[in-house]
């Protein structure tokens, strides 16, 4: 039952016990006015009675007619007096009805009596006169004794009413008593208990005690406000729960990280935007030689080696100012005065307190740099001595090319000045000498070139492959025509390249074809073929000459190899040997499609000018060549 | 008119081809050989000794190198006109592009061979010889 209905009952109750006591005093007072009423009453009656035995004793004596008057008045006032009793009587009392008939009876003994008086004076009259004023008299008395019972019962009548005034009066209290107290009781019982739990439920839940549940038995505004409230910790303990597993999670990811830190076999530390570290992992300690009680604050900067302390310092500050991540190299010196290369791999991140701060990455890079150094120094000491190599191939051909010059040179002199006083066998050996130091010769300016092929590095260029083919055909113009050669190309592409070189390839391919001629009229063809899958272009010369055979194809790009006599065909065995190294210099590949009386074409790969990415990139080379045959 | 040369070469043996080569031409031409490039200009400044009409050069020289011999000789106002034709057996690519920068009138490199020899002394000769008509004009204001 809700609050206001039970306090609207309880007020309902009040108010209804308020008018039973008031009714019943009501009650309990008319009562006690009705008896006293009833008293006086009676007493008139008494008092009528006794006036009319009065006067009825002063008529027999005087038998005045006032005295009769007086006796009628008084009869009549008794008479007016038991009726007007009666009309109040509403219990209709018997022994009152019994003093109204003795009442109404004594009218006709007194009318009786007074007739005797009148009529009769004898002495029987007399008698009959005493008889009948004891008649009167009797009827009298018996008319007191019946007020005297009436009076009687209503004095008993008034005692209880009495004990029932005293009753209520007393009561009423004590019932009004009994039911504050009830109320009291229920309002303890029913209000302030709940009231009490809610407050120590409350107050729990401020302590952070969320099980506390109330009692929502009852169905009353208290027991919605207690389920408001266990509600309200319900809710409290599902954020809490979800916090406490957002935190778990945390703490779990944490420990993950950390473990990921403390395991990782990189350096790592974390600092603020001062530079002061606020963590360092076990790898760090390891690179840098100090404990992490030694590297919080600004302890790690002794870390640094004091000629990179600036720069390592300006670094950060740089990086702190860019918010960018950045990548600085620097020494560490430890404290045993070992010098340790590292890497430094900084990113600016958020500190927990919102500020910024900075989580680098240290990498050991000592036995890397020493590598680097160390091959450097061995790159370095290569090129010297490519250099110096060079230098002593130009240095040594030249000076050997100075003697045979003077041997052949000297050689035909003779031969020219004193030829007519030599036998046929001097001329012989004359010419052997001459010869030989020709060849020797030729050798040297072939090795030579090989060699500047080798050693020199190339400047890549943009190089378009028709004016490099111009080039070379200028510089055999004279053997080409002496041959009646027939040369014809298609469009050549622009190709990435060393201009020198590339035309030194072509000279050397012509020149073949034009050594290794057949009888038939010399017929070469150079033509380009784009190689989308090989990103660049693939060149061919073929001629219409001796051929090779298959099983040389790998031998000719081989240094001083020679398929045939000297006698037949002269060379040196280095110019496909050039071509070969030249060709692998531009990070292509040469092939030859040859047989024997076939002629033969020879193919090389080179780099698009157009494709982007190095020269150097390899071009893998096909060996089937049948394609070009098809299109040359 | 007999062509008088100036050869300035360390090498005797390469002194006597270029005189040998001489002899095979049908004109005659005198050859003062020096072997030194201090020597050379000492014989081209000094007011007694013949002019030469032209000079043969070889770079590899003892003592001060070709190239600074055709500095010197290019540097002096007198000597300027003369011409100079570079004989030398390098094969150093970037020699010829030194050798025409210091304002050699010629870069003929030594043939292997005499009968080439022969060819290559008889064209300088024709070519950079008394009367060269590329040089007519200037040689003509300069006797004024």
């Amino acid at each position: 039952m809700r609050i206001r209905t039970r306090m609207l009952v309880a007020v309902a109750l009040a108010a209804a016990v308020g008018l039973g006591v008031l009714t019943a005093l009501t009650f309990v007072t008319q009562r006690a006015n009705s008896s006293l009423r009833a008293q006086q009453d009676s007493q008139e009656i008494a008092r009528n009675v006794a006036n009319l035995l009065t006067l009825t004793q002063e008529y027999t004596v005087y038998r005045g007619a006032r005295t009769d008057g007086q006796w009628q008045a008084g009869h009549r006032d008794l008479m007016a007096t038991i009726d007007s009793t009666i009309a109040r009587d509403h219990a209709r009392h018997p022994d009152l009805l019994a003093v109204r008939m003795h009442a109404h009876n004594l009218l006709p003994l007194y009318t009786a009596l007074k007739d005797a008086y009148e009529s009769d004076t004898s002495s029987l009259a007399q008698r009959r006169r005493e008889l009948m004023i004891e008649r009167l008299v009797s009827g009298s008395q018996e008319l007191v004794q019946a007020r005297y019972r009436w009076a009687r019962a209503i004095g008993a009548e008034q005692s209880r009413d009495q004990a029932w005034t005293t009753a209520v009066v007393l009561g009423a209290p004590g019932l009004l008593l009994l039911l504050v107290l009830g109320l009291a009781w229920l309002v303890g019982r029913r209000v302030l208990n709940p009231l009490v739990q809610l407050r120590a439920a409350t107050a729990a839940i401020q302590q952070g005690n969320l099980e506390v549940r109330c009692d929502t038995d009852s169905n009353d505004e208290l027991a919605d406000t207690g389920k408001a409230v266990n509600a309200m910790a319900e809710a409290l303990l599902a954020a809490n729960r979800l916090l406490e597993a957002e935190v778990e999670q945390r703490r779990g990811a944490e420990a993950r990280l950390r473990v990921v830190m403390e395991s990782s076999p990189l350096g790592m530390f974390v600092g603020d935007a001062r530079g002061y570290v606020l963590y360092a992992n076990p790898a760090w300690q390891r690179i840098s030689g100090l404990a992490a009680a030694e590297a919080m604050g600004t302890g790690a900067r002794s870390a640094l080696h004091p000629q990179d302390r600036d720069t390592a310092l300006r670094a950060w500050e740089e990086l702190v100012a860019a918010g960018t991540m950045c990548v600085h190299e620097h020494r560490y010196q430890r404290p045993d005065g070992a010098v340790v290369w590292v890497r430094r791999h900084a990113a600016p991140m958020r500190l927990e307190d919102g500020s910024l701060g900075v989580v680098c990455t240290v990498e050991d890079i000592t036995e890397r740099r020493r590598m680097d150094e160390a091959l450097a120094e061995r790159t370095g000491a290569l090129h010297r001595s490519n250099e110096e190599l060079e230098q002593f191939a130009y240095v040594a051909s030249h000076d050997l090319l100075e003697p045979l010059r003077m041997v052949s040179s000297y050689g035909q002199l003779l031969e020219r000045r004193v030829a007519r006083h030599l036998d046929s066998e001097a001329h012989e050996f004359l010419g052997y000498i001459v010869d030989g130091a020709r060849r020797a010769q030729a050798l040297i300016a072939d090795l030579l070139r090989l060699a500047r092929v080798e050693s020199q590095a190339l400047p890549m260029e943009t190089v378009d492959l028709a004016a490099v083919l111009n080039d070379a055909l200028q510089v055999l113009r004279v053997p080409l025509e002496a041959a009646r050669a027939d040369v014809t190309f298609s469009v050549l592409p622009t190709v990435v390249g060393e201009p020198r070189q590339l035309s030194q390839l072509l000279q050397n391919l012509l020149g073949n074809a034009l050594k290794f001629s057949s009888a038939a009229p010399l017929r070469i063809r150079i033509g380009a073929e784009r190689d989308e899958t090989l990103g660049g272009w693939k060149i061919w010369v073929q001629d219409n000459g001796i051929g090779i055979d298959p099983r040389f194809h790998e031998r000719i790009f081989v240094l001083f190899q020679r398929l045939h006599l000297r006698s037949e065909y002269e060379g040196t065995g280095i110019g496909l040997a050039i071509c070969k190294k030249v060709v692998e210099l531009h990070g292509g590949q040469i092939g030859v499609v040859s047989h024997l009386g076939t002629g033969a074409l020879f193919h090389f790969t080179v780099a698009d000018a157009n494709r982007v990415g190095s020269p150097g990139d390899a071009l893998p080379a096909t060996s089937d060549a049948a394609t070009l045959r098809e299109t040359a | 008119m007999t062509l008088c040369l100036l050869l300035i070469e360390d090498n005797p043996a390469d002194a006597r081809l270029v005189r040998e080569a001489l002899a095979e031409r049908s004109e005659r031409t005198c050859l003062l050989w020096v072997p030194s490039g201090q020597r050379a200009l000492d014989h081209l400044r000094s007011a007694t000794d013949p002019r030469p009409d032209l000079v043969l050069l070889d770079l590899n020289l003892p003592g001060l190198h070709g190239l600074e011999v055709l500095s010197a000789i290019k540097a002096d106002p007198d000597l300027r006109s003369l011409p100079v034709v570079v004989l030398t057996s390098s094969t150093a690519p970037q020699d010829s592009a030194v050798v025409y920068a210091a304002h050699a009138d010629a870069f003929v490199l030594k043939p292997s061979g005499f009968a080439d020899f022969v060819e290559v002394i008889d064209k300088i000769c024709n070519d950079w010889g008394a009367k060269p008509p590329t040089l007519a004009t200037g040689n003509l204001e300069d006797a004024r």
